[in-house]
Parts: structure tokens; sequence; C-alpha cells
């Protein structure tokens, strides 16, 4: 999979021309089952922020973001997944919640949800939103793949560092949205103060055992995936 | 274009650049668990801290040199005047070296007269930054001479591999980065002004450097704009003036070909 932070989906500059041929030719090149980026902006007039911007939920965001969205999928010839956010910001104008902004650009734009558990619970703590009630707002069958991952805490907010073992909710979180969902492809994120090889290893064993468990299936390992003649 | 989502995000952009923090922030929501301000903060902090943490990691030499205080106050003040053009992080220190050897800013003006070194240094390890990830090219090598019929030699193409840079320094501050990296005391209180110019380049995963007699650096300057053999030993036939430009530039050829600096050049 191609899992990028740059498309800048939800900027008001124009979508970068160049980043997006170079993308198209990595995609034309690897071929990858999945390609992915943020729910979000990080440039304005050419100034690059290099973080990962909050949008605000509204009609016009979701009209602006879909058009945007099916322009690049045009431009590489194939659908594309958002993955939703943390956020440390609300807007005062904000009028929906973050299940139906995601579902309602996804549902727009017919790309596919990329879906970060673990943002669904920053946001959660940080802003109060019902990270259950935002899964049930999806549609089950454009969600592609879920994210997990660990937060630091800054202050009374929690930050999305990718440098902390998956919290236990965020466990019990992963377990109700398969119950919904059923088995989805899950990646476990570390960016930073990475633990010893085990403790990776025994993360992505618990992600298997939930995944077995919950949906009944034996779940495929990296490298057994059939190849088509 | 929605033009309300235009404005809120040029107004986000600009709190998220300016070096004060913002006196209101109309339009973001605060609660019991933080303030609007507090909740900006944090990304306001990342903003800084993000890019000015990846140019230490571009300059490490320099970094380690001016120590942390003075690098970051450096860096905030470049990064003010020069803020990131490109998606990628990698190229968000591309302006440092100038910023620091013209800029009027009290961070750059001050540090030409404490550390005037600092821009060469600076030069310098964006060279070796930009030599190592450039593309990968076939190289010209002694097999691909040696099979050159004799009356083809004037017309053969040279090219310098992509991201090779020649370098006019006033200081000699590879020692300095070669400190660094070997774990070495930097040993600044003793650098002295020395000129020289200094050719760098990647040769498969190493980054490698040198310096060069003038003469030579004439014919690697033009190298680097593609030439042909026959050229090139007009140009050092000019350059040392006598007789003996062919054989200059036949054996700077060899040494380039060693080296791996030489592409093939099929135009």
């Amino acid at each position: 999979m191609l899992h990028g932070v740059s498309l800048d989906l939800g900027a008001s500059d124009p979508l970068d021309a160049k980043y997006l041929g170079e993308l198209a030719a990595l995609a034309g090149r690897f071929q990858p089952a999945w390609l992915s980026d943020h729910l979000c902006w990080t440039a304005h007039r050419g100034a690059h922020l290099h973080d990962l911007l909050p949008l605000p939920h509204t009609e016009e965001a979701v009209r602006h973001v879909a058009a945007r969205i099916r322009e690049v999928q045009e431009r590489l010839g194939r659908r594309i997944a958002i993955e939703n956010v943390s956020s440390y910001v609300r807007f005062t104008h904000d009028a929906m919640s973050e299940g139906e902004f995601l579902d309602a650009i996804s549902a727009e734009a017919d790309c596919g949800i990329l879906l970060d558990l673990n943002n669904l619970f920053v946001n959660a703590h940080n802003h109060g939103i019902d990270a259950d009630a935002a899964i049930a707002a999806l549609d089950p069958a454009r969600v592609f793949q879920i994210h997990l991952a660990g937060p630091s805490e800054a202050g009374a907010l929690l930050i999305d560092t990718h440098d902390y073992p998956v919290r236990d909710e965020v466990w019990a979180l992963f377990e109700r949205t398969l119950a919904r969902l059923g088995p989805v492809s899950t990646l476990i994120e570390w960016d930073d103060r990475i633990p010893p090889w085990e403790r990776v290893v025994a993360e992505a064993a618990r992600a298997r055992e939930i995944l077995e468990r919950v949906c009944g299936a034996e779940v495929r390992r990296p490298g057994t995936a059939e190849v088509a003649a | 274009m929605s033009e309300p989502l235009t404005r809120a995000q040029g107004a986000f952009a600009g709190w998220l650049m300016a070096r004060e923090d913002p006196a209101a922030t109309p339009g973001l929501f605060g609660d019991a668990r933080a303030s609007a301000a507090e909740r900006l903060g944090v990304y306001r902090n990342a903003y800084s801290a993000r890019i000015i943490s990846a140019l230490g990691d571009d300059f490490p030499a320099l970094k380690r040199a001016l120590g942390d205080a003075c690098f970051t106050a450096l860096a905030a003040a470049y990064l003010h005047a020069n803020p990131s053009q490109h998606p990628s992080l990698r190229y968000a220190g591309a302006r440092l070296p100038a910023f620091i050897a013209e800029h009027a800013a009290p961070a750059a003006a001050e540090l030409r007269l404490s550390a005037p070194w600092a821009a060469d240094l600076a030069r310098f390890e964006l060279a070796v930054t930009d030599a190592f990830d450039a593309v990968d090219s076939k190289l010209l090598t002694r097999a691909d001479l040696t099979a050159l019929p004799p009356e083809l030699w004037d017309q053969l193409a040279l090219a310098v591999v992509p991201g090779a840079q020649l370098l006019t320094l006033a200081w000699p501050v590879r020692a300095v980065r070669a400190a660094h990296d070997a774990e070495q005391p930097l040993a600044l209180a003793t650098l002295a002004a020395a000129a020289e110019c200094v050719f760098v380049w990647r040769r498969e995963e190493r980054v490698m450097h040198r310096a060069l007699e003038a003469s030579e650096a004439t014919l690697l300057a033009r190298a680097q704009h593609g030439v042909r053999f026959g050229e090139l030993c007009a140009l050092a036939a000019e350059e040392r003036a006598d007789e003996a430009g062919a054989a200059f530039a036949a054996s700077v050829l060899g040494r380039w070909v060693e080296d791996g600096v030489l592409v093939a050049d099929d135009r």
C-alpha cells in the first residue's frame, strides 16, 4: 500500500499537479493494493505547514474535499482511501458530527475510508465526540483498512504521536468496530520510541487474535496473500 | 473555490506561522478541557518544532557547532523568513545557507560576526544531503573508454552524476563535519579561514568529497553542464597555457572515471 501525507485534499490551493504526477508514476510502478492519504489540509498559498490540519465539519467542506478527491481519483485512475485525523481544535461553525462528515465525503467522492481508531479515540478524549457513533455512521463497505496506534499526553489533551502502545480503550473500540464491520485489514503504527521487536510482534498478535475471535475467520498472514495467476 | 474555507485556512495558517501568540482566534472552539488558545498552541508548537527538528537532522554539524539554543534561534528566524515551499520536509533547509550568508535578520547578521564559517558549513551540509538522495545513474567506466575507437574520443560526451556540486568555500568546514561524523571535538577555536574548491558527489551509498585545484575545478564546472572530450582538451590547454592540455584533460578524465563522477552521456 502507499500511504501519503501531502495530497492536501482539504486545502484551498489547487491540487499540486507535479506531486500528483509523481504519485501516479509511483502507483503505476508499484501497483499498491491501496493508496491512501489524510482528510485534512497541509498547505496554504504555497506555504507547507507539514501537519495534518483539521477541517470544519460543514457542507461547504464536504463539497470542496469530495470534488478534490474525485479529481485525484480521475488523475490516478483508481479509488483512494481517506484517513480520519486526530485534532486538537474544533470550529464554532461545525454543522455535523465527525462520523457524518467522513461518511458524507466518502459517499460524495465514492472513495474508501482508512479508519484510524486511535484518532477517533483521541478526538473522543479531546472533544468529547462519541467514537462508536462515528463508526456507526460509516458505510462498512467503504472501510479498506484500520489503523491502531498509541497517543501521548500534553496537559489535558491527547496528541497523536504514534510513540506509545495501543491503549486498552482502543483495543476495546477495535473489537466493537470489527463486530460491526467484519474483518478489515489492520495496521499498527509506531513512529518513535519504538519498543523491542517482541513487543511490536505481541501487539500484532493481539490484533490478529481479536480479528479471529470477533470475525470467526482465520486471518491471512502477511506474505501468504494469494496472487492472481 | 470556496471562499469561507479559504479565508479560514488563511487565518489558521497565519496563526501557525506568526511568532507571537494571536490576540484572538475567532472561529475556534474552547471548552473546560482546554481553551481555544491552548488547543491552537498544540499546532503552533508542532509547526516550528517539527521543521526545526528536521533542519537539525539536515545540518547536524552546524547544530552541534552553534549549540542547541543558538541553532534553534537561527532556525526559527529562518523559518519565519522562509516558510517551507515543498510537500516534503526534506527541502525545508534549501535556503538556509543563503539566509545565513545574506539575510538582515539579527539571528543571521550576528552569526556572520560570531561564527563566520557558519554559512559555508551550511552550504557543505546541504550539498551532502543533495548528493545523498540524488537519482542513481549509469556510470562511465574505464571499460567504456577502452572500448572507444581513438577517432571517436573527441566526440565522447561527458556528464557529471546527478546531485553533485562544486563549492567554493572560504573556510575548511569539511573538517568540522568530519569531526562531527566521527564523534570527535569540532575544534572550532582553531578553525582558520582557508579558501578551497570542494567537489561533493555520491558513489553508491556514500557521499564523497574532495578538494580540487582551480584548473581541475574549471574543467569539472564545464563538465557539469555536459561537454565533449575534445572541448575539454581545448579548455585544458587554455588553463595550462601550454601543450600539456590534452594530457591534463586525460589525467582528470581518468581520475573522474575512477572516482565514479561521470555518467555515460548519450547525446
